[in-house]
């Protein structure tokens, strides 16, 4: 018997600390762009954060779930639960697929130095580089919905925690697996939208296209998260 | 409003005696947007021969423009920028006169203006020099050497400076034969004073060249601590004229500078119009002058024209030619046009999908922003931004969008009971309608769901419903079988599932095999993609839910913060409060963003996608602009 406290605590930590490295290296890189843009320019340097701030958003989902995972677990505020081993497991699964998923704002960092850069020489670019920066983001919510889906079945919300079973909680790390490493399709993703905003600068034209070779990756990510869904709902986590 | 406004093509023929007079008239009118006649038949038009003096007054006064820029004060921190103060400016009759105004006008000033900008730059470029020499003397002001020896005689040259300190012993090795070499190493490099005589003058030099000598050139009179003290009160001299220079030219730019935003302005405006005779055709006594004109203009168009001697012919545009697009909304959708032409304005054919995406923007924005207290402080910069900055076009349409996104948010924090998270929730007990994060079951469909559940369902169904919305559209564009059948499936495979559910059973079927053998006729073995493609679509929209969550939760975790932080004896009390307000600020900033390129890209990727492709040519009249003047 595990200590169904501790896994939450590694869920929790997973989630934060795996986006933390996502956001860290996204950031970084866009921050770099930003860096060789103001060299040239420092009027740009508004704009330039702005984009910077985008991969920020998957280190605050893994903080908003190792949060909450904590709260379920009755960590933070209020007395230990009693928390049975499977709902240790089902925690450390929303930790995961929050955490790997986050891994995505590399993807996003890629994006977001193209746009740094081409916003820097054309500043009506700035609308379309920031929406396709934020591509390479739904990764890291399918991450997030997954995370959300597995303590809503496993009652980590407030309340008393539902009665799971071992198989249960298991199933909800194989669904924070499927989610969370499909979730690195993002980078693939990254670089495609990187180059379609560069396109774009060139031929404004082309955006409709460039969406859809930018979309493509996402497919893979809609596999992960379909993967994590039927695995949740085969086990009856879901409803 | 479902489509761009109607254009009609106009083509005028005026004769020559009134072109002048309808060409400024059609330029203040300001609805005509200008094509240029490209028929070999006709002779083309040139533009008239004043076109050159005005562009070369236009150059002189930009560059008397960047002298007064000497005098700008250096911007202290942030400031808003202020609307431009118009100057009143008389009519002119023609351009003759305006040019002869200008010249008048710079004959006051300019020579004097130039000459000060001049001297500045002398005096920099001189300051700069000093500056260079400085730093050679700098180093060796302890050396008891008169500069003055330095030089060629007619036997005996006197040489100094800097060579690396790695080559300084190489350096005397190879010179110290020849000539008198003394030296000095300093931290960095070596100072060195050579001494020989004329007829080896060329050996020397070669030595030294190989070895990167920094020569002093300059001629200096006196011992080094002399000649420092003399460049530093030369360029304390140079500085204090500058800084006289820079008040003077600060004189100049408080007494002309409006004046000359002013003329230049005035000369774009005739330079504009003597440039549109390039686009018009030509016979000996007549103009032909061709545009297009929204409908609903057409009319005051005519009846101006009518006034001259020429003829109007008003006629349906070709539809294979880029005919200018000009979105035309009622004024509460008017300023998320930017949002449309952000992605491409429509085709003058297509939808226009502005009041569309402005009604799905604020739902967006809305629910993924989530707090009444961010929501309001959205709407407030949003009031702001339309208030003091809505001058201009652009921050006014802005601010708007913020203050309507803003009132939204607040409403769905409202219902969902979030006032800075849970703030008001721990300390006065306000409940929302739903609890996101609470226990207490929601019914739907006699099922009951935990609230988060619920909102995703919602998030869900609201995205089936804006993909619908979508699919329809495109389905009322298309235009052949073709691209019917490329919409129809969507309805197809729902009809089927819906039928599923509500379990009529043989019916349903026969739907969902339609649906998919119409998505693999179409698409072949892609169309796997196609679904694939269209589930991630309406997965996509559980953005709403993770955003609003994402709001609430950083917002649950401030708080959880500040109350940890707030149990450490005195130091609480100060770190508590500043925790609690940037915590919140930096919250508001990020969701704010995340709210608002969300939205976006929902409609843009997931909802455009179904129907938009964009891509028309924006309209673009012909018409007099005015920023800095004003005619009485």
């Amino acid at each position: 018997m595990v200590d169904p406290l501790a896994l939450a605590a590694i869920g929790a930590g997973l989630a934060i600390g795996l986006s933390g490295i996502g956001s860290g290296i996204g950031v970084g890189i866009a921050g770099a762009a930003g860096a060789g843009v103001i060299s040239e320019r420092p009027e740009k340097f508004g704009t330039a954060l702005v984009f910077q701030a985008l991969p920020q958003t998957q280190a605050i989902y893994g903080l908003l779930i190792g949060i909450l995972i904590m709260l379920g677990a009755g960590m933070l505020g209020g007395g230990a639960k009693e928390l049975s081993e499977p709902l240790g497991w089902a925690a450390l699964g929303a930790g995961l697929a929050t955490g790997l998923a986050g891994l995505s704002a590399v993807g996003q960092g890629i994006v977001t130095s193209s746009g740094i850069g081409v916003t820097s020489e054309k500043p009506e670019m700035f609308g379309r580089g920031m929406v396709f920066s934020v591509l390479p983001e739904t990764q890291a919510i399918y991450g997030l919905l997954v995370a959300i889906l597995i303590m809503a079945g496993a009652g980590l919300f407030g309340g008393v925690p539902k009665e799971i079973t071992m198989t249960m909680g298991l199933a909800a790390v194989g669904a924070g697996f499927s989610v969370g490493f499909a979730g690195f399709s993002a980078i693939g993703q990254g670089i495609t939208a990187a180059g379609g905003v560069a396109s774009i600068a060139r031929r404004p034209e082309t955006m409709g296209k460039n969406m859809v070779f930018s979309v493509m990756s996402e497919t893979f990510a809609i596999f992960g998260l379909l993967g994590a869904v039927l695995i949740l709902l085969g086990v009856k986590m879901l409803g | 409003m479902l489509k761009p406004a109607r254009m009609k093509k106009i083509s005028l023929l005026v004769y020559d005696n009134d072109k002048d007079e309808l060409v400024k008239k059609l330029h203040e009118i300001g609805v005509l947007e200008l094509r240029e006649i490209n028929d070999p038949n006709v002779e083309k038009a040139t533009a008239k021969e004043e076109l050159r003096d005005v562009i070369s007054l236009q150059m002189s006064l930009n560059s008397l423009k960047d002298i007064l820029k000497l005098a700008e004060e250096k911007k202290k921190g942030f400031s808003l920028p202020k609307p431009p103060e118009k100057v009143k400016v008389k009519k002119y009759s023609n351009t003759r006169e305006l040019i002869d105004d200008v010249r008048k006008f710079l004959s006051e000033f300019e020579n004097d203006l130039r000459s000060l900008g001049r001297k500045f730059n002398e005096n920099n470029e001189k300051i700069s020099e000093y500056r260079e020499n400085l730093k050679l003397v700098e180093k060796i002001k302890d050396l008891d050497f008169d500069l003055r020896y330095l030089g060629k005689g007619k036997r005996v040259f006197i040489k100094a400076g800097y060579v690396d300190l790695e080559s300084i012993n190489k350096i005397k090795k190879e010179l110290e034969e020849n000539f008198v070499v003394f030296s000095k190493e300093y931290e960095d490099e070596a100072f060195l004073i050579i001494i020989g005589l004329m007829e080896d003058i060329d050996k020397c030099e070669d030595s030294l060249r190989k070895h990167r000598f920094i020569e002093i050139r300059a001629e200096f009179k006196g011992k080094p601590v002399e000649v420092l003290s003399e460049l530093k009160e030369k360029i304390r001299a140079l500085e204090k004229e500058n800084e006289d220079i820079i008040a003077k030219v600060g004189k100049y730019k408080d007494k002309y500078e409006k004046q000359i935003l002013a003329f230049l302005e005035l000369l774009d405006i005739e330079k504009e119009r003597m440039e549109a005779f390039n686009l018009f055709g030509r016979t000996k006594r007549t103009y032909l002058i061709e545009g297009y004109v929204p409908e609903k203009y057409a009319s005051n168009v005519l009846k101006e024209v009518g006034k001259f001697d020429c003829i109007a012919e008003l006629k349906d545009p070709n539809p294979n030619e880029d005919i200018p697009v000009m979105l035309d909304n009622p004024k509460i959708f008017r300023p998320f046009e930017i949002l449309t032409e952000t992605f491409a304005p429509p085709r003058y054919n297509e939808f226009d999908p502005t009041p569309l995406l402005a009604i799905g923007f604020i739902l967006f924005f809305g629910i993924m922003l989530t707090d009444f207290v961010y929501g309001a402080i959205v709407a407030l910069v949003g009031y702001f931004l339309y208030k003091r900055l809505g001058f201009k076009s652009t921050y006014r349409d802005l601010g708007i969008i913020l203050t309507a996104s803003g009132i939204s948010a607040m409403f769905f924090g409202a219902i969902f009971g979030s006032y800075l998270g849970d703030f008001l929730k721990k300390i006065g007990n306000v409940q929302g309608i739903i609890d996101p994060f609470g226990a207490e079951p929601v019914v739907l469909f006699g099922k009951e769901l935990v609230p988060i559940m619920f909102i995703l369902v919602m998030a869900l169904a609201i995205g089936v419903l804006h993909i619908n919305i979508g699919f329809l559209l495109g389905f009322l564009k298309a235009k052949n079988g073709k691209e019917k059948l490329s919409k129809a499936w969507f309805f197809l495979l729902e009809i089927g599932i819906i039928l599923y559910i509500l379990g009529v059973n043989p019916a349903s079927f026969i739907f969902l095999a339609a649906g998919l053998i119409t998505v693999f006729y179409l698409y072949g073995a892609l169309g796997i993609f196609s679904l694939t493609g269209l589930l991630g679509d309406i997965l996509s929209y559980a953005r709403l839910l993770a955003l609003s969550l994402a709001t609430s939760g950083i917002a649950m975790a401030i708080n959880i913060l500040v109350n940890l932080v707030k149990g450490i004896p005195i130091l609480g009390y100060i770190l508590a409060p500043i925790i609690f307000i940037v915590g919140h600020l930096a919250n508001t900033v990020i969701q704010t963003l995340g709210a608002f390129i969300h939205s976006l890209r929902l409609h843009y990727v997931e909802f455009f996608s179904k129907f938009y492709e964009g891509g028309g040519k924006k309209y673009n009249p012909f018409k007099i602009k005015r920023e800095y003047t004003e005619e009485v």
